[in-house]
């Protein structure tokens, strides 16, 4: 499905029908995904149109650059490097090319959209949240829906911690795909027994995969929540306990 | 000595080196206040802005520097300051409430209570921040109409911004038949709460039974959602729960009385039609 394409162009997968043709001198496009439909007129003249996996901060609106997700709380033990692969949702961006000009023309997404709050209302950020399994090793997944992020969590703490989710910002996010999987290659550094920090490599962590077009250039990095173990009873670390009193 | 020197008058050569001291200090007064100006408001209000207000600062430290400086070069102000002194007070009443605006508007920029395009409400006018101005603040009002307020009275005024914070809280009450089963409604209406992108993950969504009402029993949602969005949510949901409910055949009952007669007769004819236990009883009796 991801790819570059020339017209006319025809492309029906599930419940997804995506079409470009003539019609009265213009370009049409028409993409209709569970009834959802878009229809746009392509004036000018393009080389290609591109289909790529995107960074899943758009739909329904672009709200929020982070992206959260959420995983059964896992223990790093103190000064030691724990590897593990997490997925994550992905929204597809349809690209105009024409010259050297790209410009995005429609996002879609096969998966449910859910935002969340991290941190305070007053301080914290508005997150596209996401539950996911934690797995030891690459889970099968179904590529029109959902990346495998590669999640290297390094714990240079003299205790353990507990982490039980981590937020991405969106700039900086680099994924990855063929025609199997979307990646995305992360680590988070465990700075104190409050924060983290999440970052991204440039490179997939496995071989032969092409790297997509970048909606958001990197700018900063991001911190993440981490769980100390040990603490208060029903505290689980300041950072995430800010929003406590707030439901 | 040569700096005792005298040029004209009264006036030595060491008075010119003071005056040209004092005129050299003011000039890098000037251009440290206008440098930390430049830096703290650039991003905070517009370019020509910004410049007036250098200009201001750059010529009110001049003007006071020249005033200082012209006694030691044997200037009598006395008349200018006599003269100045009365048209002072003149413009002083004239213009005192420009410049308690300006003023205020100073202290807008500085305490940012609020943003051009933030959704405000000031005193009794609601809208969007359209500008911040020197003098007066512009708000759209939800109907589009174009509205000008003083910056005094801005300051003054309570100011509450819906969106000087990321999420906003939505508080539905909503009362189902004493018949209908609160578990499976308080379901229903999760599941419309989980169904919904706008309706925070966190902090959860609180729904539970406030009271025992007249008629019904009165439930409370509670729920966030980013603050961008706040309008548009709240105006949707509550319609989306009230159709989950409908599909459900769970009843939003109307205020209701069950009148009772001292005529047993009387009782079968008007017992209502939504308190059917009451009628059954009464046939019964």
């Amino acid at each position: 499905m991801f790819g570059r394409y020339n017209f006319p162009l025809a492309i029906k997968e599930g419940n997804l029908t995506l079409q470009v043709e003539k019609r009265n001198g213009f370009l049409l496009y028409m993409r209709d995904l569970q009834g959802d439909r878009k229809e746009k007129l392509i004036g000018s003249d393009i080389n290609q149109i591109i289909i790529h996996p995107i960074v899943p901060i758009t739909i329904p609106k672009q709200i929020s650059l982070y992206l959260e997700i959420s995983f059964d709380p896992i223990f790093v033990g103190p000064t030691s490097k724990v590897i593990a692969y997490l997925t994550f949702p992905i929204e597809i961006g349809v690209f105009l090319e024409s010259g050297s000009t790209i410009e995005l023309l429609d996002t879609f997404s096969f998966v449910s959209s859910k935002y969340s709050l991290y941190g305070t209302p007053k301080t914290g950020v508005i997150t596209k949240w996401y539950k996911s399994k934690i797995f030891s090793d690459v889970p099968p997944t179904d590529y029109r829906k959902v990346g495998v992020l590669k999640l290297i969590i390094n714990n240079p703490l003299r205790d353990f911690a507990e982490v039980s989710r981590a937020v991405f910002n969106g700039r900086g996010m680099v994924l990855f795909f063929d025609n199997r999987m979307v990646a995305i290659h992360a680590q988070m550094s465990i700075q104190s027994s409050l924060v983290a920090e999440t970052n991204f490599f440039e490179t997939s962590f496995q071989s032969g995969m092409e790297k997509s077009i970048e909606l958001l250039k990197a700018k900063q990095l991001t911190l993440a929540g981490v769980n100390k173990i040990r603490q208060l009873s029903g505290v689980e670390g300041n950072k995430f306990f800010m929003d406590a009193g707030y439901s | 000595m040569i700096l005792d020197t005298v040029i004209y008058r009264d006036v030595t050569l060491w008075n010119l080196v003071v005056v040209v001291i004092i005129l050299g200090i003011s000039s890098i007064v000037i251009q440290i206040i206008n440098l930390n100006l430049k830096k703290a408001l650039s991003d905070k209000i517009r370019k020509h802005e910004l410049e007036v207000l250098l200009k201001v600062v750059r010529y009110t430290i001049i003007f006071l520097a020249v005033i200082s400086v012209l006694p030691l070069l044997s200037i009598d102000l006395t008349g200018l300051l006599l003269a100045g002194g009365f048209a002072g007070l003149v413009i002083g009443f004239a213009s005192q409430s420009v410049v308690s605006n300006l003023i205020s508007g100073i202290f807008l920029v500085i305490e940012r209570p609020i943003k051009i395009g933030d959704e405000i409400a000031i005193g009794e006018i609601e809208g969007y921040v359209e500008d911040i101005r020197f003098l007066s603040t512009v708000v759209r009002s939800y109907d589009g109409t174009y509205i000008r307020l003083p910056n005094e009275k801005v300051f003054t005024s309570v100011i509450t911004n819906y969106v000087e914070d990321v999420a906003r809280r939505i508080l539905y009450p909503i009362g189902i038949s004493y018949r209908d089963d609160v578990t499976r409604a308080t379901g229903i209406i999760e599941g419309v709460l989980a169904s919904n992108p706008y309706a925070l993950k966190n902090p959860a969504p609180n729904i539970y039974v406030d009271s025992l009402g007249e008629n019904s029993v009165n439930i409370v949602v509670r729920f966030w959602t980013p603050s961008t969005e706040y309008t548009g949510v709240k105006n949707e949901l509550l319609w989306r729960m009230k159709e989950a409910l409908d599909k459900a055949k769970i009843e939003f009952p109307f205020p209701q009385r069950v009148i009772w007669f001292k005529d047993e007769k009387s009782q079968e004819s008007i017992s209502p039609e939504r308190a059917p236990n009451h009628e059954e009883e009464s046939k019964s009796e």
